[in-house]
């Protein structure tokens, strides 16, 4: 590329931004290097007694990298979206990719929310005669069984349901839907959740790429409004998935295509199922982290998987603490378990991601509770020791990840919750792993 | 193409962009600490200006409407308290406090309306030139600490302060800088300090290796401006002409070296160590003091030196005092605002008419014995080892002509004393009254005159006395009631002015005690007379039986000082009859017998002193027999090995009614880190009096045969470790004799042993 063709392109590209966002994101960028320059500088304070505690040093630094990284891999995520297209045998294929999809929904005690479940996914912006929708009810015990035999006697007669006298299990329910979906793809989406129709096909289209196994789609909670607990979580959706699945999907290893809405290869995930059906954690049966654990099947299997935000679901949060706190628990055992299995391959597979981004993860994830103890806790109570450094980096590293936040959306209002969710995180969630390590013998479904 | 290849290069980018990230951070976290204007330590004082200002806003505001009222009432004062600090720091320790202390502690002085004033006034002031407003104060800070600066600064900005920093120019102001200080000020520091117009950067000597010399040919250490220093290339010390020229120099240099880089005058000093000779080791105390004094006055015009624990003097300085020698008042790091304040009020001038009945603590100060200001009475009493007891009130050195009538009983003792113009323990007149004979002295510079006797010849009342001292220029007159006991004159000019006291004493140790009720001091004016002031109601007194032939007049068997069983032990010498030295050394131990258990339990392993703790207990102590004489020495120790945290020597070992009192060095091992902790017990209460730094790493690892020491010299306590002083410290309370011990201590149970190979005692002058 010639100098001249290239300020040409920059030329263009500006002409692409209003004024307004010109300014926009020079004051974001210069908003990040400044925090970039606050962070160091609280840095080179644990820096300053690095004669006596080296190792704090050594485990700062190393943290605020793994968590600055991740913005780095978020920022090469935009390639993600050109690089599937490019695959060779794709060039001749210009046609419409329209794969027959089928919709696997488990569901369990979800009266009043399936109906709008299966009507959106009926509504989706694809050919009706490729769609087929799966509904299990597991063993529901109120009326989610009626409204089903209603919904396919008075409005859609295609609609497949799979009744289960008792319950079973969310992952027996997904079994049994695989089994029975005749599509190509399989799109599992969790009973309180759908997607939004006019997106459906952006989360077909990768699949176009033969080497993709899996893609997850972009995540938000539809009650976000409810409170200020729903609206810290729709700050947390937003960063888990357009900035930590989208850091993931830079290397086209995401290790968890959510629950919520996620699209999977039948071909791919057929040979495991049973396998994945079956899997035990200390002799008991694994009760959560279900597509965790269907996910790194697809990654062991050597296919890749991606995130979209162009497809957008919706989802149902808890909305009281008490129900997050369950929901937060049931996640980091599913996190725990899960982990621990793709760690036996990962490295081998993929030691890029291994080494860069999924060993160092563990490692940050296990140590902070403990870091989090001593400076919040162990040094204030023992030492006298301010705890407002760390504090005060804590909340340094949220609002440059909040920066990037706002660079990659300006519509999304939830950004100032960021905050309320890592100071949450710091006093309560990361100790939440504790709690979830030692229960981890309790196998009860326990959703909601 | 697969997606493998594709995203290669994405990999090789994103590996650059985080090696890229974290060679900012690490590079950038080392490049900004330290002195740099855009370092974290000057941007967060930045923010805490902001902070306080905030915090202090109230306060200032009040502030401002007080000037007003104040110009025009122009109160001036003839006291100035000044406050000495040493660090800031998120730990408090013995020296150090937080920052948020600090603050609370200065915002009480504003708020109370004082404010700082700088080294030019108070030399005006001192040396009569100029006078000063009431409530001045002035702050100083000893060493040089980057701390001090940077956690203090924020503070006395936002509250419009002003502070003086004393700096060692030898590490703040080197000629030659070889290694950046993460403790002291460098110069970038020390020039930013002064162009803040806050901080006066005044003299704390060069002070080239931490201010210690080698004073002997062992190589001990001694303080640099007081001792001589030890030639050891000549095998000899110092001359007086090579003495005097190097203390000199010191001085000087130091003070050359702050006025070329700040281009200012420099006029106060402080000395390092508080010591202005009298700590002298190798010369005699008078000698160095003349020397220092000679050095500083031709240098400075105002010098400081620093008394902790306070209470030895009055609090605050005077004009016609020494300019030379200026008290200071070093702030506990566990005073609150409220309590730094109180002991400062307590020190300003009171007025007449004073009267109290104990409610609060005025700022009875104890010299000597004990001392309780409870429940509104005063009891001064002898302590345990001493014969008598003093206390005076600070702030009241500046009365000259007064009545001062106190409500008293009579405890025990065969001496109760009323002192009035008291300067210091060297100057003042006491009326002292005993059962039969009342007498008025004067103290001048540390000699006693007797100028008045008189018999009594009444049964001298025990409850409720009411005493009675006056002194009107040279005339001094005891009375109890209304009734004149004894008259004298001829009271020197060289106590014209001064406060008052009381004094009790008995021949036996422990015994003197006295309540003291209430307390009114009346000035004495050319309108009023004695009488006028003296309380009215009559006191019927018994008179003497008669037959006052003397034998029958033996009074009551004395009061015996309690008596311990105590084993039959001979005391172990530390003199020879013809008064040689006699240390007392162990390289082989042999005799069980000579040790006394006290706590856990100890052994003697082939030619090792075992101590160490039982399955029940944390630690051990043994102390050994017959030491219970032994006045000030030096006991050193060596060991063979330890196991739990930490070993202590211990020292001035007591035992009275079953209650342990004694000082103790404990060497502290926590694997990376070891410091000396130095703590007294008094009557079985352990009061921890401060920490070392922490010993050099190089010695942390192994113990075997490193000298430790703890050296007791009338009330001060060294703690020595390698050779090094670690820790000292004046214990007020501290019994003038006691013996050796060895202690030991881990937070398991049934853990710390110590084996000891090695001690000696050293008898010191």
């Amino acid at each position: 590329m010639t100098i001249k063709s290239l300020r040409r392109k920059i030329h263009t590209n500006l002409w692409r931004f209003t004024t307004s966002e010109i300014f926009y994101y020079t004051a974001l960028s210069v908003i990040g290097l400044l925090l970039l320059f606050l962070i160091v500088l609280t840095k080179s304070k644990t820096a300053a007694s690095i004669d006596t505690e080296p190792m704090l040093l050594v485990y700062t630094i190393l943290v605020t990298t793994f968590e600055l990284s991740r913005l780095i891999a978020a920022m090469f995520y935009s390639n993600t979206v050109h690089i599937h297209k490019m695959h060779p045998d794709l060039k001749a294929q210009t046609h419409n990719y329209e794969p027959l999809v089928s919709f696997v929904v488990p569901c369990y005690n979800e009266g009043p929310a399936i109906e709008k479940t299966i009507t959106k996914c009926f509504d989706a912006d694809y050919p009706k005669e490729k769609l087929e929708v799966i509904v299990i009810n597991d063993g529901s015990t109120d009326n989610t069984r009626e409204v089903l035999y209603r919904l396919q006697k008075t409005k859609f007669p295609e609609l497949v349901i799979i009744d289960f006298k008792k319950n079973q299990g969310k992952r027996h329910g997904m079994a049994e839907g695989f089994a029975a979906a005749k599509g190509e793809i399989v799109v599992q989406l969790d009973s309180d959740s759908y997607i939004v129709p006019e997106t459906f096909r952006e989360l077909i289209e990768p699949f176009r790429n033969p080497e993709i196994g899996a893609v997850c789609a972009h995540a938000d909670p539809e009650n976000a409004d409810k409170n200020f607990l729903t609206k810290m979580q729709a700050a947390y959706y937003f960063l888990s998935f357009r900035v930590l699945k989208a850091a993931e999907s830079s290397f086209f290893t995401v290790f968890c295509c959510s629950g919520c809405s996620s699209a999977y290869r039948k071909s791919v995930v057929m040979p495991i199922m049973q396998t994945w059906l079956h899997e035990k954690f200390l002799g008991l049966p694994v009760t959560w982290g279900d597509d965790r654990a269907l996910t790194n099947w697809v990654l062991r299997r050597n296919f890749k998987t991606m995130y979209t935000d162009k497809a957008t679901a919706f989802t149902i949060c808890p909305e009281n603490l008490r129900q997050l706190m369950k929901q937060q628990v049931r996640w980091k055992k599913g996190w725990f378990v899960n982990s621990l299995n793709a760690s036996k391959f990962i490295y081998k597979k993929n030691p890029f991601v291994a080494f860069t981004y999924f060993f160092p993860l563990i490692f940050v994830t296990l140590s902070t509770p403990f870091m989090a103890t001593k400076a919040l806790i162990v040094n204030p109570l023992f030492y006298g020791t301010s705890p407002l450094f760390y504090v005060l980096g804590v909340f340094l590293v949220s609002s440059l990840i909040v920066t990037f936040y706002r660079a990659v959306s300006r519509e999304n209002k939830y950004w100032p919750y960021v905050f309320a969710w890592s100071a949450i995180n710091m006093v309560l969630l990361s100790f939440v792993l504790f709690y979830a390590l030692f229960t981890i013998q309790n196998r009860k479904w326990g959703t909601r | 193409m697969s997606i493998d290849t594709h995203i290669s290069k994405i990999r090789y980018l994103f590996t650059l962009g985080v090696l890229l990230l974290s060679a900012v951070i690490v590079s950038g976290s080392f490049s900004f600490q330290g002195s740099g204007v855009l370092s974290a330590e000057n941007l967060s004082r930045e923010v805490s200006y902001y902070r306080y200002k905030a915090q202090f806003a109230g306060i200032n505001q009040a502030d401002e409407n007080k000037d007003a009222v104040y110009t025009r009432s122009q109160s001036r004062t003839d006291v100035i308290p000044v406050l000495v600090y040493h660090g800031i720091v998120s730990k408090p320790d013995r020296f150090s406090m937080t920052s948020a202390t600090f603050a609370e502690q200065m915002g009480a002085l504003k708020k109370a309306g004082y404010h700082t004033i700088s080294m030019e006034n108070l030399e005006a002031f001192l040396s009569g030139k100029d006078t000063l407003p009431e409530k001045s104060f002035i702050l100083t800070f000893d060493d040089g600490r980057k701390d001090s600066f940077y956690g203090a600064d924020p503070v006395i900005h936002a509250l419009d302060f002003t502070a003086t920093m004393f700096t060692a120019t030898g590490v703040s102001l080197p000629e030659k800088i070889e290694k950046k200080s993460t403790y002291y000020l460098n110069p970038q520091e020390i020039v930013r300090m002064h162009k803040t117009g806050r901080w006066d950067i005044e003299s704390h000597a060069i002070q080239k290796e931490g201010g210690f010399i080698t004073i002997d040919a062992d190589g001990t250490k001694g303080n640099f401006l007081s001792n001589k220093m030890w030639l050891d290339d000549q095998g000899r010390l110092e001359t007086n002409t090579e003495y005097e020229a190097r203390v000199t120099k010191e001085l000087y240099d130091s003070k050359t070296a702050i006025e070329k880089t700040l281009n200012k005058t420099v006029t106060a000093f402080s000395y390092p160590f508080g010591d202005f000779g009298q700590q002298s080791e190798n010369l005699s105390n008078e000698y160095a003091e003349k020397v220092i004094n000679k050095a500083v006055s031709d240098n400075y015009k105002v010098a400081f030196h620093q008394i902790w624990p306070v209470d030895h003097d009055f609090s605050q300085n005077h004009v016609g005092e020494s300019p030379y020698l200026l008290k200071r008042i070093e702030p506990s790091p566990f005073w609150s605002g409220e309590e730094l304040l109180g002991y400062i009020n307590s020190g300003q001038p009171k007025k007449f008419p004073y009267s109290e009945t104990f409610v609060n603590d005025q700022g009875w100060k104890n010299l000597w014995g004990e001392l309780s200001v409870t429940e509104n009475r005063l009891v001064t009493k002898a302590a345990p080892t001493t014969a008598g007891s003093v206390t005076f009130l600070d702030g009241t050195y500046n009365w000259k002509d007064y009545v001062v009538t106190s409500q008293i009983d009579w405890n025990s003792g065969s001496h109760v004393v009323l002192v009035a113009r008291y300067q210091n323990a060297d100057n003042y007149a006491s009326c002292i009254i005993s059962d039969d004979n009342a007498r008025i002295e004067q103290i001048i510079d540390g000699t006693t005159t007797r100028l008045a006797e008189a018999k009594i010849d009444f049964v001298m009342p025990k409850q409720n006395v009411p005493l009675s001292f006056a002194l009107r220029q040279n005339s001094a007159e005891c009375f109890i009631g209304n009734k004149s006991l004894v008259k004298a004159s001829g009271v020197s000019t060289k106590i014209a002015n001064g406060g008052i006291a009381f004094k009790t004493w008995d021949s036996v140790r422990g015994i003197a005690s006295v309540t003291v009720h209430s307390v009114s001091v009346n000035e004495l004016t050319n309108k009023n007379t004695v009488a006028s002031l003296l309380p009215q109601n009559e006191i019927v007194f018994t008179p003497l039986p008669t037959k006052p032939t003397k034998p029958t007049t033996k009074p009551t068997p004395e009061p015996k000082p309690p008596v311990i069983p105590v084993e039959t032990v001979s005391e172990i010498a530390l003199y020879s009859p013809n008064g040689a030295m006699r240390p007392y050394h162990v390289l082989n131990f042999r005799e069980t017998s000579a040790w006394k258990n006290v706590w856990g339990t100890y052994s003697i392993e082939g030619p090792l002193l075992s101590v160490g703790a039982t399955p029940n207990t944390t630690g051990g102590m043994t102390i050994l027999k017959g030491t219970s004489t032994w006045g000030n020495y030096n006991f050193m120790a060596r060991i063979e090995s330890l196991s739990g945290t930490s070993f202590s020597l211990v020292a001035r070992y007591t035992k009275n009614n079953n209650k342990e009192s004694y000082a103790s060095c404990s060497f502290m091992n926590y694997g990376n880190v070891s410091y000396v902790r130095l703590d007294q017990v008094t009557n079985d209460a352990t009061m921890q009096i401060g920490s070392s730094i922490k010993l050099s790493r190089y010695f942390t690892s192994n113990w075997k045969d490193v000298p430790f020491s703890i050296r007791v010299i009338g009330n001060e306590v060294i703690c020595t470790a390698n050779g090094t002083d670690a820790i000292r410290a004046t214990l007020s309370n501290l019994t003038t004799q006691g013996g050796i011990g060895v202690k030991t201590w881990s937070e398991a149970k049934g853990s710390s042993n110590v084996k000891i190979k090695e001690i000696e005692v050293t008898p010191l002058q």
